[in-house]
């Protein structure tokens, strides 16, 4: 069983308990979320089995999808690479590789040599959040499977020349890969139009983060964990959001909560999480409410950047001029919340977005091997600990390689922190 | 008129490297020069030196613990050259500077950034971009990189330059001496493809270091005197197996005499240190003088930072060749990414070109050494059998 098989499996095995006991904390959106993943994954494999052109990338997709390329989800992959059952950590110790990096940005590797995952026809990376990891991921599958590789630069900066800079390499891109698939070439209609798209989907996300601020948070943290969304149709590529930010809404006006009882405490969780343990239904049954997670991507996702001057895609003003389609994606790409200077971006970002959510506390989970977030971990708590008066939980430990004693620790160690908390704000 | 003996010739001055070349540093600033820590070697020391200010080549404290750097960089699962080094700005050992230049080389070094604007220290922190791509695009923003580097030094200098001729005047006569130094090293460097390299690798390790700390021109000056005498030199190490040693930020000569104390010469090393540095001259009749420095410093190596591996694997051997090496060890510090993911490629391409080749992972600090020697002393006795 490849990996797209075991997600038709499993969605179909979530699809099944919601609708004999449907959880009233969580989003009714989510079975039409499992539908979406399923008819995804079935897709994926009529696509590798097929042969259609397949990319290996994580930020270039938009411009790949306009030269018909599809993109397999290699990082969600490597996020979910528990439905396998399979120890991929084994894999990699076959072959002399790492297993005390990132699992999300070394995993996949571990997939395509086990042929759960299809290997990538062409590769384009750059030094990005996740900064080392996913460039070396990508440079590792383009090496093993032979398959071309592009590496673009994303510099620290984020003004004007550094927008230009950056769309000038996407065009160097393009011409790239025109020349190496004779007979592929870029549509621009498309790629504007996907633009168009995300600007529309930020539009969404955004009023969802103000639904947020709402108390009780009217959105469970099982549902802000989630990663990905389901689909929309032809006629409308957003409907499932729309679906679900009216249902958040409902919530929000009906003071609708998320938690067991009485709603006792409001936490961020950053950065990642360890896949699979049961903490969030600790916290629920605790009262203890999760309005945001989050990651390297979630405030440009959500439209939050109340640090900088930064606008969304479509947006005149930071520029003061209109961006072609490469400086928007490029513009995008160079305000990651894990990239550049971390005081203005990441620590900045987090204090900012906990005070808009008025969280009580925060827990900086630390993944094995995330130097980007690691690296700034002390500092974010002292910053939270000290500009906002938060109590912050640093815990170590790892996405996917996970065992009961593990889990029991965790689980004893977070709820610990959370009943301190929860006493503490009597 | 007696010949001077390489030992009279200030061999021995030029072999230490005991204390980091800090007493270089604390001279310059005795003598009124701001003192610019420079922490890889990317970034070019003839802008510092352009600029009137003394470039010193930053190395970490030796000993093993570094609990400060740990908590505040996030733990033991990082470069311990950017934590050693942490520790010892931590600890006041490095008051004498003035300020300190790095690129983002890697996210350890992206963060070290961020710990330094977070405790406001070392005076100047300035962060250069590095890009990730080596493309003609590429070679333009780190050359506006640069240009930028540049301005900031040079208001933070304080000194006021009369005209642009000047200020070009005296970026040549840095890229005049910074030239002489990598043109006497590659004459140094040369002397390793004899039989018996004249100097064991632990001596060559610290003369390519105190090349970075000392006062260019004294140094150019005392590595002349000793070249000629060098040439008939001998260490004492075997003959062969001819090893080189592979690696990034290896500031510990200890590490290369444990590997010849297994029986072996180091013949030859990659490292950040003499890869970028030696090899290539900064061009100096162009009359952009930062795109000739680019030229220079982003010249295609054998970093693994970039990517491209077949192409990075292709010129070690080639250089490998050239300097008759019977094996590689590739001494990867403990959790370098770049070499880590690189690795099992890195030795398989090398075997496949017939070229033995072997990972072993070091700290920063010396530690472990019996577990080092065990490992290269196997690998060793296979060379051996096979020649």
């Amino acid at each position: 069983m490849n990996y797209f098989e075991a997600i038709i499996a499993q969605c179909q095995r979530r699809i099944d308990r919601i609708r004999s006991n449907p959880d009233p904390t969580k989003l009714r959106i989510n079975e039409l979320m499992y539908l979406s993943e399923m008819e995804s994954a079935q897709e994926w494999l009529e696509i590798w089995k097929r042969g259609d052109r397949l990319c290996g990338t994580m930020d270039q997709a938009q411009i790949f999808a306009a030269m018909g390329f599809r993109n397999p989800p290699y990082l969600g992959a490597g996020n979910r690479s528990n439905v396998m059952k399979k120890n991929y950590f084994d894999i990699l110790r076959q072959h002399g590789l790492p297993d005390q990096t990132c699992d999300m940005t070394i995993l996949p590797l571990a997939m395509c040599v086990e042929g759960d995952l299809p290997w990538p026809h062409v590769v384009s990376v750059w030094n990005h959040a996740c900064d080392r990891e996913t460039d070396m991921l990508f440079t590792a599958i383009s090496t093993y499977c032979g398959c071309p590789q592009f590496k673009l630069d994303l510099p620290l900066a984020t003004d004007y020349e550094a927008v230009r800079y950056c769309a000038d390499q996407l065009g160097e891109l393009i011409e790239w890969v025109e020349w190496k698939f004779p007979g592929v070439k870029m549509d621009w209609e498309h790629l504007e139009k996907d633009i168009g798209l995300e600007n529309e989907r930020t539009k969404l996300k955004r009023e969802q983060f103000e639904l947020r601020k709402c108390v009780p948070a009217p959105i469970s943290g099982q549902d802000v964990f989630r990663l990905g969304g389901g689909r929309g149709d032809d006629k409308d590529p957003l409907k499932w959001l729309r679906l679900q930010t009216e249902e958040i809404a409902n919530r929000a006006a009906k003071h609708i909560g998320s938690v067991e009882g009485e709603e006792k405490l409001r936490i961020a969780w950053l950065a990642t999480g360890p896949f699979g343990s049961n903490v969030f239904d600790m916290l629920h049954r605790k009262g203890v409410s999760i309005p945001w997670f989050q990651h390297g991507f979630t405030c440009d996702e959500f439209g939050y950047h109340d640090w900088a001057d930064f606008g969304y895609y479509g947006d005149t003003n930071e520029y003061k001029r209109k961006l072609t389609p490469l400086e928007e994606i490029a513009r995008h790409n160079l305000h990651n919340g894990w990239g550049g200077r971390g005081l203005e971006r990441w620590v900045a970002s987090v204090r900012d977005v906990c005070r808009d959510l008025k969280i009580d506390a925060v827990v900086q989970f630390l993944h094995t091997g995330c130097v980007t977030t690691g690296g700034l971990a002390e500092i974010t708590k002292q910053v939270l600990e000290k500009e906002l008066g938060v109590s912050v939980l640093n815990i170590q430990g790892r996405q996917n390689d996970w065992n009961q004693e593990q889990e029991r620790q965790f689980l004893k160690d977070v709820g610990e922190f959370v009943d301190l908390c929860i006493a503490n704000k009597k | 008129m007696a010949v001077k003996t390489a030992e009279e010739n200030g061999l021995k001055e030029l072999t230490n490297f005991d204390d980091r070349g800090i007493k270089w540093a604390k001279r310059a600033k005795a003598q009124g020069q701001k003192v610019i820590g420079v922490m890889d070697s990317y970034l070019p020391e003839e802008i510092v030196m352009a600029h009137g200010m003394y470039p010193w080549f930053v190395t970490g404290r030796t000993p093993l613990e570094t609990p400060v750097a740990d908590v505040l960089h996030g733990g033991t699962k990082y470069c311990g050259h950017v934590n050693h080094v942490l520790e010892a700005i931590h600890l006041g050992e490095m008051d004498f500077l003035d300020g300190l230049v790095h690129t983002d080389w890697d996210d350890d070094r992206r963060r070290f950034g961020d710990v330094l604007d977070y405790w406001g220290k070392p005076g100047l922190s300035v962060e250069v971009h590095l890009p990730f791509a080596q493309s003609v695009t590429s070679a333009r923003w780190y050359q506006h990189e640069l240009t930028r580097l540049s301005d900031v030094l040079g208001g933070f200098s304080g000194k006021v330059y009369q005209s642009a001729k000047v200020n070009q005047d005296r970026m040549q006569n840095a890229i005049n001496t910074v030239n002489k130094t990598r043109q006497l090293l590659k004459k140094l460097y040369e002397l390793r493809k004899n039989e018996i390299p004249p100097l064991s690798g632990g001596e060559y390790l610290n003369i390519a270091l105190n090349s970075r700390v000392m006062p260019k021109e004294e140094f150019n000056a005392k590595l002349e005197e000793l070249l000629p005498t060098l040439e008939n030199h001998q260490s004492s190490t075997a003959r062969r197996p001819r090893v080189m040693v592979s690696t990034d930020f290896l500031h510990l000569s200890e590490y290369l005499d444990a590997v010849e104390s297994c029986g072996c010469v180091v013949a030859m090393t990659d490292l950040d240190l003499d890869r970028i540095f030696i090899w290539k001259d900064v061009d100096p009749t162009g009359r952009d003088r930062m795109a000739a420095l680019v030229d220079a410093y982003l010249t295609p190596s054998t970093d693994s930072r970039f990517g491209e591996w077949d192409k990075q694997i292709e010129r070690l051997i080639a250089r490998a060749k050239e300097f008759n090496i019977d094996g590689i060890i590739e001494m990867r510090q403990s959790w370098s990414r770049p070499r880590e993911i690189r690795s099992p490629y890195f030795v398989k391409r090398l075997n496949e070109a017939g070229i033995p080749a072997i990972n072993v992972t070091r700290e920063y600090s010396v530690t472990n050494i019996g577990q080092l020697k065990t490992r290269v002393g196997a690998f060793l006795e296979m060379l051996g059998a096979r020649n």
